[in-house]
Parts: structure tokens; sequence; C-alpha cells
């Protein structure tokens, strides 16, 4: 019933999530407990670098440990055990939308600073 | 000859108004008058006084207007009743830093779009903080007001204060802070307030330093949830009308109906003493006893006893001034400099009333004494005729000419819903006799004390001792 009453799901649409979640799971860095969002490096980036410095405290406390916990286990040539894998539930986009503000107000900034 | 060229100047564009466009003006010689001027001069109408308009929105917010024809600017200020009085213990100085991050980024605008577009426009945006208010301050060209109003109303209806700008903020507030330490007027200011009153108004207006980290944006969102509610908000415009006021403050309508917390009297607690030394070779003391307060019945009676006592310098940078009653006292006797001015701070349930001198700290203790004594003369009577008149003008011309008509307008309509023009105080003022002042010092002095002093103490008395050599 609940099916029924939504869009109609093309099948390449299916497909293509069907190929993403393959993807993600084998691309192994939720093998490392790391989220999507980590593998987003600040280093190169004004606007990440921007977006990291705005996270709360607590976000950004998780989020370097998840990172050394990475380079440790990318180190030692390991992967967690299967239970402590990041589940797709918690692989949430905790910084995608502060980059997105971030580029929005840098954006913002060039195009009065340019007039 | 000057007086042709004044008119081709100050009243050219009167006088093309009124239908003489046709005349050749450059024809006319210099020497002569242009036709038809002298009569336009004697037809001349007194510009009329827009009246102050009050009236309110749905929800309660109180809107205040005053016209000034021809103005070519809008004042504008939004007074929110809370300021540093109602801060809980915990949150001493929260008001402070509210301050700071009056203009941080909101959800739709960032601060720095806000404060190009302010730039643009050539206005002004600025926010104080009062023991009893929060003031948003607009000063824009007419015709911007629209625009400016709604960014200004989204600061109070839904701010937003994002973490990583109010840890900015607090570096400017640590500097603030410092530098209100460093400064002997605001340290004894502050600390007169600090003993005169048992709550609220004992809170100062700078953020403890001990505070200042603790905070988070959540402390300024509740602080703002609590106290920026309809019944606490007045929109004053001066140079505006008042049904586009009206119009431009809509968007206040949001703001939350709920009574809230009503806001504790503050009670006057007398016989303190703050002793704070520095380095410095100057002392600052100020003395104060239990004064009136706002709007009270003895406000015009403590303005002009403020004058007779003497208040600020009426000729600048010259020896001082020659009437004040205080400074009289003391220069009889001591040749060396000093500076001594009456205070009355006043707030809308109570005020403090004294002195406050600065001198070397080797005769403070001297000045302290005879200022001391010229009060309990004029407790006991001498009060002369012509020194009183003289009061009353300067109270009057300061009034009139000082007065920060935004301010007055807003400080009455937040706490009295109403206004009183200048000219009612003016009567007010011109009926205090000799009897009411002498009656005032009197009351002022039957109350004990309180003495903050800063800088170099070496002579300056405890508060005992002042009050046993007076009597």
């Amino acid at each position: 019933m609940a099916a029924s009453s939504k869009l109609p799901v093309g099948l390449g649409t299916r497909l293509l999530n069907a190929m993403s979640t393959w993807y993600r799971n084998n691309s192994g860095y939720r093998r490392l407990g790391l989220f999507r969002d980590d593998l987003v490096d600040a280093e190169y980036n004004e606007n990440v670098k921007e977006a990291v410095r705005r996270l709360p405290e607590d976000v950004m406390n998780l989020r370097q440990f998840r990172i050394k916990r990475a380079l440790d286990l990318s180190m030692k040539h390991s992967i967690l055990p299967r239970d402590q894998w990041t589940k797709p539930e918690e692989d949430v986009q905790y910084l995608t939308p502060l980059i997105e503000q971030v580029t929005k107000e840098f954006l913002e900034r060039k195009a009065w600073e340019r007039r | 000859m000057a007086a042709r060229l004044l008119q081709r100047s100050v009243g050219f564009s009167r006088y093309l108004k009124r239908g003489f466009a046709n005349v050749n003006v450059a024809a006319v010689p210099l020497t002569e008058s242009l036709p038809g001027y002298d009569e336009l001069e004697q037809t001349q109408t007194e510009v009329k006084q827009e009246p102050v308009m009050v009236s309110s929105l749905s929800n309660g917010v109180k809107i205040a207007s005053k016209e000034v024809p021809n103005s070519p600017y809008v004042s504008l200020g939004v007074y929110v009743k809370c300021g540093s009085r109602v801060e809980p213990y915990h949150k001493l100085g929260i008001s402070h830093l509210l301050r700071h991050c009056a203009f941080l980024s909101t959800a739709e605008k960032t601060s720095y779009l806000l404060m190009r577009e302010i730039e643009h426009l050539g206005g002004s945006l600025s926010c104080n903080t009062t023991r009893e208010h929060m003031v948003y301050n607009a000063t824009f060209l007419k015709g911007d007001q629209e625009h400016i109003i709604a960014s200004l109303c989204s600061r109070i209806t839904d701010p937003s204060f994002r973490h990583y700008e109010v840890d900015e903020q607090k570096q400017y507030l640590k500097l603030n802070i410092d530098e209100s330490s460093e400064n002997p007027n605001i340290v004894v200011n502050e600390g007169l307030h600090r003993i005169s009153f048992r709550n609220g108004l004992c809170n100062s207006l700078y953020s403890p330093s001990y505070n200042v980290d603790k905070f988070t944006s959540e402390d300024l969102e509740g602080f703002v949830r609590d106290w920026f509610i309809s019944p606490n908000v007045s929109v004053v415009g001066v140079g505006i009308d008042h049904n586009s006021l009206l119009k431009c403050a809509k968007p206040l309508t949001n703001l939350s109906e709920s009574s809230g917390s009503a806001i504790a009297k503050s009670a006057y607690v007398g016989g303190g003493e703050l002793r704070v030394d520095s380095g410095s070779p100057l002392a600052h003391v100020g003395i104060v006893c239990k004064g009136t307060s706002l709007y009270g019945p003895s406000e015009s009676i403590a303005g002009v006893v403020q004058c007779l006592l003497g208040c600020g310098q009426r000729l600048k940078w010259g020896s001082g001034s020659a009437s004040a009653r205080l400074r009289k006292a003391v220069a009889r006797k001591i040749d060396d400099k000093f500076d001594i001015n009456a205070i009355n701070i006043r707030y809308s349930d109570n005020g403090i009333f004294g002195f406050y001198a600065k001198a070397d700290g080797s005769i403070m203790g001297q000045v302290l004494q005879l200022a001391m004594a010229e009060f309990s003369e004029i407790s006991k009577g001498n009060v002369d005729e012509a020194d009183l008149t003289r009061a009353k003008n300067q109270y009057k011309a300061d009034l009139l000419m000082g007065c920060d008509l935004l301010n007055d307008i807003g400080q009455q309509v937040s706490f009295t819903n109403k206004y009183t023009e200048i000219s009612e105080k003016i009567k007010e003022i011109d009926n205090v006799t000799s009897q009411d002042v002498v009656g005032f010092v009197k009351s002022v002095f039957a109350t004990r004390p309180n003495v903050v002093s800063c800088g170099n103490l070496s002579t300056v008395p405890r508060l005992d001792e002042l009050l046993t050599n007076l009597s």
C-alpha cells in the first residue's frame, strides 16, 4: 500500500542505488570505522578547512578519534572487528551541510568584493 | 550687501518654491532686494512640532514615533527591557556578551552581508546595554527604513548564535573587560552599584572574566528566549511617521506574548565601602546615598540639586566652574588641582545620589571632608536664591540641548507606556523651591552613604571617619 502511493522508481535509479550501497560497503572506509565525511580532507581546501572549524566540539573530537583510529589500523594492515564497522545508518553527512554553507558564504563575499 | 548675499543663499530655495521661479535672479543686482522677498519673510510661519505618537502591535509591542518634518534621516531604537539587572547569578555578564553578539549571522543573513548592506546604504547599527535595557540602534537615511528595520527586527525575533562566531566575539569581550578594569571611572561606578543595591541593579555592566569562557550559544539563546518577549519590547523612531513605523515593525508580531518573569525591585543598602588600590598617583572617590527613581516625584528636584552642586564644566578647558557649590567649597581651602561633580543616577525603581571626586592622593582626604561639609550646609537650609535660579537654568538647558530625544522617548515608553513632553518637565523645574532642595538633601542625607575609592588611597578616610568628622 505504502509502496504504491510512492512515485514509481525507475529501474535505472534502483540499480544505481544498489550499486552505490554495494560500492560504499566495499570501498573499505566503513571497515576502518570511518564516516564518509571523514574522507573529505581539510588540508588542501579552504572551504573544508573553515567547515571543519565550525564543527561543534564533540563532533570534532569524534571525527579526530575516528581518523586516528583509522590511521592506526591502516599502519597495522588491519581492520576493525565486524561488529564495530560503521553501520550505514550511522554514516551521516555531518560535514557536507557546513561545506555547502561555507561555499555559499565565500561566494557571497567574493561577489561583494568584486564590485 | 551681506544681507542680500544671505538672502540669496539661505532663503533662496524657499523663494523659488513660492512661485518666484520665473524671476531672473541673476538680473537683480546684489545691492537690491529680490522682488517679493521681504513680504515672503513676513508671511513665514512657525515650524510645527509633531507630537510623539504611541501605540502598540497586536501582541503588545509598543511603538512610539515622532515625525521630524524635513529631517533627512531616521534614528530608530528597539528597547528590550532586560539588561544586566535580570542576569541570574550563575550567568552574570551574559548581557555583556549578548551586546557583542547582537549582529552575528542569522538564518537568512550572514553578518558579512549585514555589514556590507549597511555600509552600502550609509547607515549605522549599534547595540548598547544598560542595567535595564538592551538597545538596538539604527540610524539611516529616509527611504531605507523598510530594509533596515526588517533586518533589525530579525535580530530580535530570531537571532542565531553560531558557536564559532560567539567564540570570536569572546576575544573582544575579554579586551573590553580588561580595558574597563583599568579605568578608574568605571571601577568606581561599578563599585557604587555593586554595594548600593541589594540585587539586580548591583550587577555589573561588564561580565566577570571568570564567566566568559563558560558562556555557550545555548546560554545566549536561553536569555533571549526568556526576555525578548512582546511585553518587554518597545520600538522608537525619530524622523519617521507613525504608520510607516507600524508597518515596518510588523515582523515583531512574531514575538512570544508570554508574560515572562517579573523584574525584581532593587533595594538600596547603605554603609558599604570598597577600596581598590592601584599604582596611580590620583585618587578617584565616589560617595552616594539613596537618590530618586526615574519619573519619581522628586526627579526634577534631584536634577536641580545636582546642577546646584555642580555637574560638568560650562566653559571647556577653563579653570572649572565659578558657581558650582561643591567646587567652590573645596577651592576656598585647597589650591591644588581637583575635580568634583555631583552624580545623580536613576533607574525605574531606585537611584543613587552623591558626588564623584578626582584629586591627587595626598589631598583627597581634605577634598572629601570639605565636600561632605558643603552637603550638610545645604541640608541646614543654606541655599541662595540666585544660585538656585542658576541651577534651574542649567538643568533646563541641559534637558533641552543635551537631551537625546530617542533615548528619552525609549525609556519613558518602555517604563510608563506613555510620553510626557519636555515642556511639562520644564514647568516642574520652575516650581522647585529652596525648601524642596533642602528637603531633598535632608532625605538623601538621612540614608547611610556608600563609599568607593580607587587609586592612591593614602589619605582617603574610612566611612566611619568621614561621618564622625562631619558631626
